[in-house]
């Protein structure tokens, strides 16, 4: 069991975590289960849907930011820009996106954000075709329609 | 590199589509029909105009005229030291006529007025709206002396306003009087405002949205019309002797507070009993100054932030507008060159390349968006 002041986070397949209160609450949701209930702060938190791979680089970005937000001194705005550089291009698209998902449900605002930027600058120069094949998305417009569609803004082709 | 979407939660889905510029949405609108309806919905407009919201004006957008063309063209430019070009000129299509002025932005919507011709344009969408005629007719013996023009949003009504201030005079005596007529974009219509106060107006200044109000810089005062509530108010100038009748005015927005530059003719003096207001291009002023109104409306609040000479070299000419978020005043210089001057460094001023002759153009930072503004 966690000592006082922290928090024992189990991911979907059995891993357990021990983080200081003041990191897991960086995620509203888990913020609110200790605020609603008590017995979340002296047991064990199950995060839903969320592996131990994924739950451990989530614990990785809270930390950081979490100490950052106590002591600025410590960890200057520019070190955390840089910190948020290098974690992002650090993932893989599969990770990317089990990230995106599980900072959504897990609301880490501030992660979310910097994930789902990431994503805008990979994508904005992409062609619909190649849009369609990263987003596994099936074209559901006919020809005559698509065509439609393109020619009334050929500037932005 | 491929990501399964088929369970990607649709809030996360907008708000990564909620940070990529207009360019690449209206491309995107092909990619499937709820990817099309999702990108033209007026929820994800506003999500979208809110993230940008977040960042800083990115655009320094130039309306200048092609005489050798006639036409005027709207060109794009990053705001950084060098004004690169970033997007394709796009052609304003109204029939140059006096020498238009842009007015705005307003949620990345801008106000094209060429004499009797007026136009919305998105710039970002490479849009444009004309608007119908102003249908009203003046009195006899009246003519059309003087216009000020405005243009803005109200957040209240959800709508786009464009508001004309035209100065009558009378044929034979020196009489006048103002009528103001306002366009909204939700109607489509012209109507005429009532108790629209008897102003000396200027001609052709440039409103300035401040507060939901617009702002015109008249000959004797600083005249307000509130967007929603359709109330006109005045503030007065400094009064320090420092402002001259005569010569060019123009407001900015600077430091959150409303800025007042003015600009002191060599010969301001000679002919400072003439009620005639001469055109910019014979002026060449000795200084350009900067007024900021500390506390909104009180006239005692004015204080004189910076003030910048000629150079030798350069002679000023006319102030078009602030770069925004910085303290860099755009000038047009004498000879047509496009320069600027870092407020803090009054005595510096930059050239820029981006015209060799730059004629009587106007500049404003801006921020894309993709409000339509077509039907």
């Amino acid at each position: 069991m966690a000592s006082k002041g922290n928090l024992t986070l189990k991911s979907c397949n059995g891993k357990e975590f021990i983080v200081e209160e003041k990191v897991a609450v960086m995620s509203t949701t888990i913020k609110n289960m200790v605020d609603v209930d008590d017995s979340f702060a002296q047991g064990v938190i199950p995060i839903i849907g969320v592996d131990g791979k994924i739950l451990a680089k989530l614990i990785e970005y809270c930390k950081e930011h979490a100490e950052a937000d106590e002591d600025e001194e410590v960890k200057s705005e520019e070190y955390l820009k840089k910190f948020d550089e290098k974690f992002v291009d650090e993932l893989n698209l599969n990770d990317l996106y089990d990230l995106l998902k599980a900072s959504n449900y897990l609301e880490i605002t501030k992660l979310l954000n910097l994930l789902c930027q990431k994503v805008a600058s990979m994508i904005k120069g992409k062609k619909p075709e190649e849009i369609r094949r990263i987003f596994n998305i099936k074209n559901d417009f006919t020809p005559e329609e698509e065509e439609e569609i393109n020619r009334q803004n050929p500037w932005a082709f | 590199m491929e990501i399964n979407t088929t369970n990607l939660p649709a809030d996360v889905l907008r708000e990564i589509l909620g940070r990529l510029p207009v360019k690449s949405l209206v491309r995107f609108r092909c990619v499937c029909k709820s990817w099309d309806a999702l990108i033209r919905s007026p929820e994800f407009i506003n999500l979208h105009l809110n993230k940008s919201e977040e960042e800083k004006y990115n655009i320094i957008l130039i309306m200048r005229l092609i005489k050798n063309a006639n036409k005027n063209v709207l060109s794009f430019h990053s705001n950084n030291e060098t004004l690169d070009t970033i997007a394709p000129d796009l052609e304003v299509p109204i029939f140059p006529d006096f020498g238009a002025v842009l007015l705005g932005p307003s949620n990345g919507i801008v106000c094209i007025v060429d004499g009797d011709h007026i136009c919305l344009c998105n710039p970002a969408m490479r849009e444009f709206r004309r608007l119908p005629d102003c249908p009203f007719e003046y009195p006899q013996d009246f003519y059309r002396d003087r216009e000020d023009l405005g243009f803005g949003y109200d957040p209240i009504s959800n709508d786009y306003k464009v508001i004309r201030l035209v100065m009558l005079s009378h044929v034979d005596d020196y009489t006048y009087q103002v009528r103001a007529e306002i366009y909204s974009l939700n109607t489509n219509t012209w109507r005429e405002l009532v108790n629209t106060p008897q102003q000396n107006l200027y001609n052709d200044s440039i409103s300035i949205s401040f507060r939901e109000s617009l702002h015109w810089p008249l000959v004797d005062r600083i005249l307000t019309f509130h967007l929603n509530s359709e109330e006109f108010t005045t503030i007065e100038y400094p009064d320090q002797g420092g402002i001259p009748r005569l010569g060019v005015r123009c407001l900015a927005v600077l430091e959150e507070s409303l800025a007042l530059i003015t600009c002191i003719c060599d010969d301001s003096d000679s002919d400072s009993n003439s009620n005639y207001l001469r055109f910019v291009d014979d002026n060449k002023y000795k200084s350009i100054d900067v007024w900021l109104i500390k506390e909104y409306g009180v006239q005692e609040s004015w204080t004189k932030m910076f003030s910048m000479r000629s150079l030798a070299d350069i002679p000023l000419s006319l102030p078009l507008s602030f770069r925004k978020d910085e303290e860099e005043l755009f000038i047009q210089s004498i000879d047509g060159q496009f320069i600027s001057c870092v407020l803090r460094h009054c005595q510096q001023l930059r050239k820029y390349n981006v015209y060799k002759h730059y004629p009587g153009g106007v500049v404003l930072s801006y921020r894309e968006s993709l409000v339509s503004v077509q039907e």
